[in-house]
């Protein structure tokens, strides 16, 4: 079986009992609140959505949501860098083309852990259906006659092909699988949480957590594939709702002392913990400088948060401000050119002992951002490419340089 | 002759106020503004220079339908520019209007406005694109220098030549008073065509305008007799064309017109302007500058509201500026001579002037040139300024004449307006015919309420009532603005709405039909119902009990509907 099933064995409980509290979807107006004591940060807390805002402007081909989150009574408490862990709910419609193409009605038992549930909700609440693992393509394809799924499996780069981007529904219409609705059941990994850098600080949010998502959706077998939680935020969530969240701790993507500037790379959602850094800084008084470099699609609709940055450089907290926008202009430009563009400043600043973070879509830009470091590195400081390198290793060594990539 | 002992007044010491102090420290108008263009991380510039970018020819502006939205999505206002053009007399060759076209499709908002001071105007230029767009004017040798801001606006004239034989000069003149009287600062070159042209070391000097310029905007036009198209009484200084025989011998001096006022500030009103005297015509130009030099002095420089002329003028007496005119000119100014102007609208269709040459006027609605699904007046244009056989006048109506043109090319000209089916002047109701509509909304920050988006469909309306009456043709005067700065010239229309919230106005009647005569308050804060309302019986009565050739405005002042309003005074 999955591994990581034991592991979610609280969660199951917690979520069953949640979901038979929780009034049906189509009335959500109060569930029965449950008498806890305070949260331990292993639990997962149900917060309720207090906004939830389209941060792109009008015409924008991107959609970021801005989503605050209530901690109240929760006890609950994280530092900037943190994450959050969401506990999403999988798509109606997905769920119910699943079931009826297996030729199941949903209201089929199932028995997982302790509890006795319908085969829909055991889909909705507890089922990874989105992404399809190699041991989950292992347990299903136990249920395929066809030779065909077995010489998928048996050729490796045709199999990572195979798997990206592949949901259940894939499969399902790719091969015809003879099974029970509790073999499905079994087969399928639990629904992991996603997580989501943490936008905001409690030293100016309090009993709050802000985030900044995204929705996954791309094209695939002509057909729209979500994402499950981002499109949990952006398609199914509304205000008042609650949503499943635990803290998940990053001591690897700290604000240091006070008095020591930091220089961040955040293109897109990747800027989420920089907001968090700056309130952080701004409430608490720091004196170190702050210089952000962001990037996006365009300049007059994507650029995240830019009312609050203003903000913060008029007030001075935020020294300096380099933006990136890629297809405002024949020639793509991203915080990379950027950054090659401040060469020497940001060298003298990382002689004065400036902290560097970089966070953001691992596949689209942190290659090229580490690299451009390293190139500036090397150029300014007059060394060669190993040393460089070296130079940013140290960096990482000493917690200088820091990462969030997802 | 003896002069007995005048009282000439000092200026007074002004404690300067906030704008005042912006031009004082901006080195001759550069302020921050090339850090401020470079700044990509905001699409606006920084406050004290959107002060400044008004001597350039240019206003910050915002997209206002959209700025609650983007404030909730934390994002700016979506900022944009407005550029006007210094076109004295609204003159332009068929190059330059094809450069304008093709910049408002580059970097406007595809549409050109001609405004009520015959100047054009693009809409929606983005921080960015500025300095391209204002080098492309310049390129066809328009500029936008001193076309907003503390100088003197756009001059104004006449300049449909079918119009009178002295119109070609009147027009020749205004572009000499727009010369003479430029801002001589190179800021303008070094911020926007990259030319540093002082030598190192040496200051910008202006010797009329003086370092912080004006206390406010000057505005000055000159008229023809019976066409009082531009307006002459609403401005700081009108000049009417006083001729004999078909020679301009000189002018009429008309001072301190302005139509401005602010809600709740009963200091400020709409003025009409004095009629100070006549001066022949090698005289004006010094005389203009004179009285330039006396605003520049005497005027406000503490409160803006109560800086333009208008104030000057009354504050220290028609007879004491006349005096201190006339002791800086070293003459006295002669009486005026008698005139009489019949209408302050365009006049519309094919004229032929002394040259020979022919001129058209055509009806633009609101002054503006876009092209809509089934109108398509700007492409019109266009393929009419392709064939360059005629140049492109401007309007003090929002209007356009093209001039200039052939006898044997009229054919050519009309072939392409028929092929657009562009409005037939014959079919355009009375009331639609002069109504001016400032821009207000989407864009001007300060319009309270709708106009040019919203006086078609109000006239739409209006038109079924007058048709009832059987008024449709009459030519009725209509002026609508969004709030009371009065760039629309409210407070002379026959009919004048001024925005107070949206979708309310102050209703405005009983101004004269040639613009010396203001209107007066009739109703404040209608609604488009309650102007429907209120007008319908007016319109019967004014059916039923006009005189012969009564205007519409004349009647409800004869009729006591209205207080009697103010009309220009004769001084001398």
């Amino acid at each position: 079986m999955d591994v990581n099933f034991k592991g979610e064995l609280d969660e199951v409980t917690f979520s069953t009992v949640e979901l038979f509290n929780k009034s049906d979807k189509s009335s959500q107006k109060e569930s029965v609140p449950i008498e806890k004591p305070k949260t331990n940060q292993s639990d997962i807390y149900q917060a309720e959505i207090l906004e939830k805002i389209l941060l792109n402007g009008r015409g924008s081909k991107k959609e970021t949501y801005h989503i605050e989150l209530s901690l109240e009574d929760s006890g609950l408490n994280y530092q900037p860098g943190d994450a959050l862990e969401v506990f999403a709910i999988n798509e109606k419609k997905l769920v119910n083309t699943i079931i009826h193409k297996l030729n199941f009605t949903g209201e089929e038992p199932i028995a997982l852990k302790n509890e006795n549930i319908t085969l829909t909700q055991a889909l909705l609440h507890f089922r990874e259906i989105t992404v399809i693992t190699l041991p989950v393509l292992k347990n299903l394809s136990t249920y395929v006659d066809e030779p065909g799924i077995n010489h998928l499996l048996d050729n490796r780069d045709q199999l990572s092909d195979f798997l990206e981007g592949t949901d259940l529904l894939d499969l399902i219409n790719t091969y015809r699988f003879n099974l029970s609705p509790q073999q499905l059941i079994d087969a399928l990994r639990p629904l992991p949480p996603r997580a989501y850098s943490i936008a905001s600080s409690q030293s100016e949010v309090g009993d709050e957590a802000h985030l900044t998502v995204s929705p996954v959706r791309y094209n695939k077998n002509n057909r729209q594939h979500n994402g499950v939680a981002s499109t949990y935020f952006a398609d199914r969530i509304t205000l008042d709702e609650k949503i499943g969240i635990r803290v998940k701790s990053n001591d690897g993507f700290r604000l240091p002392e006070e008095n020591t500037s930091i220089i961040m790379i955040g293109p897109g959602t990747g800027v989420a913990p920089f907001r968090a850094f700056l309130q952080e800084r701004s409430e608490n008084g720091h004196t170190g400088k702050n210089w952000l470099f962001f990037g996006d699609q365009h300049f007059e609709t994507d650029f995240l948060y830019q009312a609050e940055w203003l903000k913060y450089r008029k007030k001075g907290i935020l020294s300096k401000i380099d933006v990136a926008f890629s297809r405002d202009q024949k020639n793509k430009l991203y915080v990379q050119h950027r950054l090659k563009e401040n060469a020497e400043e940001i060298y003298k600043w990382l002689q004065e002992g400036a902290h560097i973070y970089v966070c953001g879509d691992r596949k689209k830009m942190t290659h090229d951002v580490k690299n451009t470091l390293i190139e500036i590195v090397q150029e300014q400081g007059g060394l060669k490419k190993e040393e460089a390198e070296e130079q940013i290793l140290q960096y990482r060594k000493q917690n200088r340089y820091q990462e969030d990539v997802y | 002759m003896t002069t007995s002992k005048i009282k000439i007044p000092e200026p007074q010491k002004w404690n300067p106020s906030e704008v005042e102090i912006i031009k004082e420290k901006s080195n001759f108008l550069r302020g921050t503004l090339e850090k401020s263009l470079d700044d990509i991380v905001t699409g606006s510039i920084a406050d004290d220079d959107t002060q400044l970018i008004k001597f350039h020819g240019s206003y910050q502006q915002t997209n206002r339908d959209l700025d609650d939205e983007r404030k909730n999505q934390k994002l700016e206002p979506l900022y944009s520019f407005m550029i006007r053009t210094r076109t004295p007399a609204g003159i332009a060759t068929a190059k330059q209007w094809l450069a304008l076209d093709g910049l408002s499709d580059k970097y406007g908002n595809n549409t050109l406005k001609l405004t009520t001071r015959q100047a054009f105007q693009l809409h929606g230029v983005i921080k960015q694109n500025l300095k391209q767009t204002i080098q492309g004017i310049n390129d066809v040798l328009l500029d936008s220098i001193a076309a907003c801001g503390d100088v003197n606006r756009n001059v104004m004239s006449t300049s449909n030549e079918g119009l009178s034989p002295v119109v070609a000069e009147i027009a020749e003149f205004a572009k000499s008073i727009s010369n003479h009287l430029l801002p001589k600062t190179t800021a303008y070159h070094e911020i926007w065509l990259n030319k540093k042209l002082l030598a190192g070391g040496v200051q910008d000097e202006e010797p009329i305008l003086g370092k912080t310029y004006l206390p406010r905007k000057f505005k000055i036009a000159i008229a023809v007799p019976p066409h009082n198209d531009t307006d002459v009484f609403s401005n700081d200084i009108g000049l009417i064309a006083v001729t004999k025989n078909d020679e301009l011998l000189g002018y009429n001096l008309a001072v301190g017109g302005g139509m401005g006022k602010t809600y709740g500030m009963p200091e400020t009103y709409p003025r009409l302007t004095d009629i100070l005297g006549y001066v022949p015509k090698d005289n004006t130009l010094n005389v203009v500058e004179e009285i330039v030099k006396i605003q520049r002095d005497y005027g406000n420089r503490e409160h803006r509201k109560l800086a333009r002329l208008k104030y000057t003028l009354d504050r220290l007496g028609s007879e004491t500026f006349i005096d201190l005119l006339e002791s800086k000119l070293g003459f006295k100014l002669e009486a005026s001579r008698p005139y009489k102007f019949e209408s302050n609208g365009d006049v519309f269709g094919w004229k032929k002037a002394a040259t020979d040459k022919w001129f058209l006027g055509l009806f633009v609605e609101h002054g503006h040139v876009k092209d809509a699904p089934d109108y398509k007046l700007k492409s019109a244009l266009k393929e009419i300024a392709k064939l360059h056989i005629c140049d492109f006048r401007l309007t003090g109506n929002q209007g356009l004449v093209l001039g200039n043109i052939e006898e044997t090319d009229k054919t050519k000209i009309q072939a392409v307006l028929n092929k657009y089916k562009i409005a037939d002047r014959n079919k355009i109701s009375g009331i639609r015919k002069n109504a001016i509509a400032c821009v207000a909304l989407n864009t001007c920050t300060m319009a309270f309420a709708e106009a040019e988006r919203y006086l078609p469909s109000l006239l739409t309306k209006l038109e079924r009532i007058l048709e009832t009456y059987g008024l449709r043709n009459d030519e009725i005067l209509i002026r609508m603005t969004g709030c009371p700065n009065g760039c629309g010239r409210p407070f002379l229309g026959e009919i004048g709405l001024v925005g107070r919230n949206p979708g309310k106005y102050n209703l405005y009647l009983g101004a004269s039909f040639s613009g010396d005569q203001l209107n007066s308050l009739y109703k404040e804060m209608v609604s488009e119902k309650e102007i429907l309302e209120l007008l319908e019986p007016l319109f019967k009565q004014y059916a039923e009990q006009r005189n012969d050739e009564e205007r519409f405005g004349n009647f409800v002042v004869r009729k006591g509907i209205v207080e009697t309003p103010s009309v220009v005074k004769a001084i001398r």
